[in-house]
């Protein structure tokens, strides 16, 4: 593997789903022995490229070219036998076998029928003492760190004979010393003439790591960017593009300070280091940060799901409840991140899914009046336009913005003095999410206070009375309203300070 | 009114009955004893111990349990009472006395289930059958190895034979049992919360529902009916020992199956383990007057059972889409993301 020599170039990617083009013209190249780092937003076309280059999807036009040859990648195995491999961000060891049973899984060496032990592990430990890994190729899996099984995924892909190691997001469930060890990891890969594709949301690991970045918006590749070149106000610049600042101007609001929560010095785990903030009815309140920031966990703290490690929180002046049940009464709400998960009951009707949260209100000594249930599902249905409109429609059957709607109906119909969002828009349409801003937008009109933590920066900018942004586990900029623009946000979420933010 | 037929006939009611229509038909035309009005009786009398114990399995059913100490737990409650009715002479005072000690045996038996199943997060089939044989082994300390007679026209004998406005007597409690059953299900907030959890434990607990006291509950509710199962079996039979309701785990779960209980949790009712009861009832009287022999039965039981799953599997009523995923975010999860 001789260093500089293009290991692989697509020409021309051109990818559409359903009518939409999510590719276009994607030129992209990585050298032999070079750390290649893919930059871009949610939805900007980073998985799609890789999956194209993994076989996992196919193009609809361009060519992909390894060594200079145009080759056809049609499925995993295709791109395995041409040295490409992927280390996902989900795992995919099996915890009960052995480093060495795991690398070999598939693939094991046969002798006689009988598996050739002896030779496997000869032969991790010598990739082992190549990539100078600290490993033990007998551990079982199950007892490694997070950073050791990605350093097994990476001796699979490297025992399978890649030249070409894609890394999607590896850091995300790494701590900050886990994180170095990957990243010397990759060094010393780069030493020895791998090429990598890392992708990822953190500028920080892409100054320490990149040789090259490209930036990719909105299906394209925006910039190529030499080591020198990279900085964050480049790179969050190309990856938003131009703003929008139309229709932002807006008046100031009125503020309920009678209805207000307190968080003061709250502490999670290695997630929440000594957070406060105070947040007042009648204004929305956004959370920024790059995921795994710590932004779930606090509101899970707020809500009663999660149990913090230190701090208090105060609601009104009280301290808040551990039982869900409790502040669920005390007029709190959650729309939690993953709706599939943790958001609806798929099997069961609209109306039950809305109703579940308001026992309190429709039920005596424990008996539920089945006819006050179905007109408080039938109001939530017509007031928040959820379709279809049938109360006895499975959620599962409904498009995402309707469940996500059911989610919220559940507690917009009671109320709630304080809700909690986590994303609330993902995988919603435009119209609905329009509905939704509106019904939040009304909430806090009449002093509620939303909370919402959001990755869409455009949401977070335009919703957003105030936001706060997160950063190694604490508030690190406060925005206005006025004065928040994407970019901004985006690099305080990067550790970067803004002439914008307010520093905290 | 139209197309109310035909959703009726095309939706579970509608097969339901068609399935019997069609047993009927089978029967009327292969076995004229079948009609008799003492095989009918006796079909009801025979359903009336799996029902009753079908009817509280039900719930751990719906959380996407199983409970398969039902059998044995029944034995249980079957000794513990003759055990204090013999001590007097089947007075009443006696057989009060051992209701409630079997009652109070359930209570712990199903909470324990809810422990471990809840606390210790282990599966509900491992934990129940692993009960199953620790209360068979429990059950030679108070019999003595020996068969209890239940003697003497006493309450004991009234539960088991007495009538009431011609119905025999486990008919009604049979009955009695559903319905209450049925009412917790449908009417009130544990029910609707039973439903929740099954379809969803992580949302669930999200809306404040407290899932582990809820299926610990659940548990209970489950070995209760058993031990009063146990009590109108042993009261028919007017014995009780080591093999009394031996089995009827069996039984309850073919009830389950063929009345269309979603075994993964989340949909069902009291009419379909009713349901179920029945046609598992029927088909059981319908092999032995054709003379089918015991072990046979077994045989056939046992291919009812894989056929009605695949048959809900491959009618696929809950597709791809609709079948939440369970337990995701336990307590391990939780504590995994507090390391970050």
């Amino acid at each position: 593997m001789e260093k500089d020599r293009v290991l692989l170039r697509t020409e021309g990617i051109f990818k559409q789903f359903n009518g939409v083009t999510v590719l276009d013209d994607v030129n992209l190249e990585i050298k032999y022995g070079e750390v290649h780092a893919l930059m871009g937003e949610n939805g900007a076309g980073k998985s799609t490229i890789i999956k194209i280059i993994t076989g996992v999807y196919a193009k609809d036009g361009g060519d992909v070219f390894v060594d200079g040859e145009v080759v056809a990648i049609n499925n995993r195995q295709d791109a395995r036998a041409r040295g490409i491999s992927v280390i996902y961000q989900e795992l995919s060891l099996v915890p009960a076998l052995t480093v060495t049973e795991n690398i070999f899984l598939g693939q094991e060496i046969e002798h006689r029928g009988l598996l050739s032990k002896k030779k496997m592990r000869e032969s991790v430990r010598a990739l082992i003492g190549k990539y100078a890994f600290e490993i033990d190729p007998d551990a079982v899996v199950d007892s490694l760190s997070m950073a050791q099984r990605q350093m097994v995924e990476i001796l699979k892909a490297l025992s399978m004979d890649a030249k070409l190691i894609i890394m999607d997001e590896p850091t995300s469930s790494l701590s900050a010393a886990e994180s170095e060890k990957l990243f010397d990891t990759i060094d010393g890969l780069r030493e020895k003439g791998a090429g990598i594709l890392y992708v990822s949301h953190r500028l920080e690991e892409v100054y320490r790591l990149s040789d090259r970045l490209t930036v990719m918006r909105d299906g394209r590749i925006v910039a190529v960017l030499d080591r020198s070149e990279i900085n964050a106000k480049t790179v969050t610049t190309l990856m938003i593009g131009r703003e929008p600042r139309e229709s932002r101007a807006r008046s100031g609001r009125d503020l309920f300070k009678d209805n207000y929560l307190e968080v003061k010095h709250l502490s999670y785990g290695k997630l929440l280091k000594d957070v406060s903030f105070t947040a007042y009815g009648g204004e929305i309140l956004g959370i920024g940060g790059l995921v795994g920031s710590g932004r779930t966990e606090l509101v899970r703290c707020i809500y009663g799901a999660a149990k913090q490690d230190g701090g208090e929180i105060l609601f009104n002046g009280r301290p808040v409840s551990k039982r869900i049940a409790k502040n669920i009464r005390m007029g709190f709400g959650l729309v939690p991140e993953d709706r599939r998960v943790e958001g609806f009951i798929p099997v069961q009707s609209i109306e039950k899914n809305i109703a579940i949260a308001s026992h309190d209100r429709l039920s005596r000594l424990g008996i539920v009046n089945a006819r006050k249930e179905t007109r408080w599902a039938e109001d939530a249905i017509q007031n928040y336009d959820i379709r279809p409109k049938n109360r006895h429609m499975p959620v599962a059957n409904l498009s995402g913005g309707n469940q996500q709607k059911v989610v919220l109906g559940r507690w917009l119909s009671r109320d709630p003095k304080l809700l909690l969002l986590d994303e609330p828009t993902v995988g919603v349409d435009v119209g609905v999410k329009a509905d939704l801003y509106d019904f939040m937008r009304k909430l806090a009109q009449s002093g509620a206070i939303i909370i919402m933590v959001s990755s869409d920066l455009f949401e977070l900018t335009h919703i957003s009375d105030r936001i706060l942004v997160m950063h190694g586990g604490r508030f690190f900029e406060e925005f206005t309203h006025d004065n928040a623009s994407q970019t901004s946000v985006l690099l305080a979420a990067s550790g970067e300070h803004t002439e914008e933010g307010r520093a905290l | 009114m139209n197309s109310k037929i035909t959703r009726f006939i095309g939706g579970q009611w509608g097969q339901r009955a068609l399935i019997l229509l069609l047993i009927f038909i089978v029967m009327a035309v292969f076995e004229r004893k079948f009609f008799t009005p003492g095989n009918v009786s006796s079909i009801f009398l025979a359903i009336s111990v799996y029902g009753i114990m079908a009817c509280g399995m039900l719930f751990v059913v719906l959380l996407g349990g199983l409970d398969l100490s039902v059998g044995s737990m029944a034995g249980l409650s079957a000794v513990i009472i003759s055990f204090f009715a013999k001590n007097d002479n089947f007075g009443t005072g006696g057989v009060l006395t051992g209701l409630l000690a079997a009652l109070a045996a359930a209570v712990v038996v199903g909470w324990l289930h809810g422990v471990l199943v809840t606390q210790i997060n282990m599966p509900s089939f491992v934990v129940t059958l692993a009960t199953k044989y620790i209360l068979y082994g429990f059950m030679p300390m108070i019999t003595s190895g020996a068969f209890i007679y239940i003697t003497g026209e006493g309450l004991m004998y009234q539960v088991g034979n007495a009538k009431v406005l011609g119905v025999p007597m486990p008919i009604v409690i049979f009955l009695v049992v559903a319905v209450i059953c049925g009412l917790i299900l449908s009417r009130t907030t544990f029910g609707r919360r039973l439903y929740a959890i099954g379809g969803n434990p992580t949302a669930s607990a999200l809306v404040g529902i407290h899932v582990f006291r809820d299926t610990k509950i659940a548990y209970i509710i489950s070995c209760v009916t058993a031990a009063l199962g146990g009590m109108v079996l042993c009261s028919m039979n007017m014995i009780a020992g080591q093999t009394t309701g031996n089995g009827y785990e069996g039984n309850v779960l073919l009830a389950m199956i063929v009345g269309g209980i979603n075994l993964a949790g989340g949909e069902g009712g009291v009419p379909g383990a009713v349901f179920g009861a029945l046609l598992a009832g029927i088909i059981t009287n319908l092999m032995t007057l054709l003379g089918v022999s015991a072990d046979f039965q077994k045989f056939v039981q046992g291919m009812i059972i894989l056929a009605a799953i695949t048959l809900n599997v491959y009618t696929g009523r809950r597709s791809a889409g609709l079948s939440a995923p369970k337990r995701r975010r336990g307590k391990a999860a939780e504590e995994s993301a507090k390391q970050g």
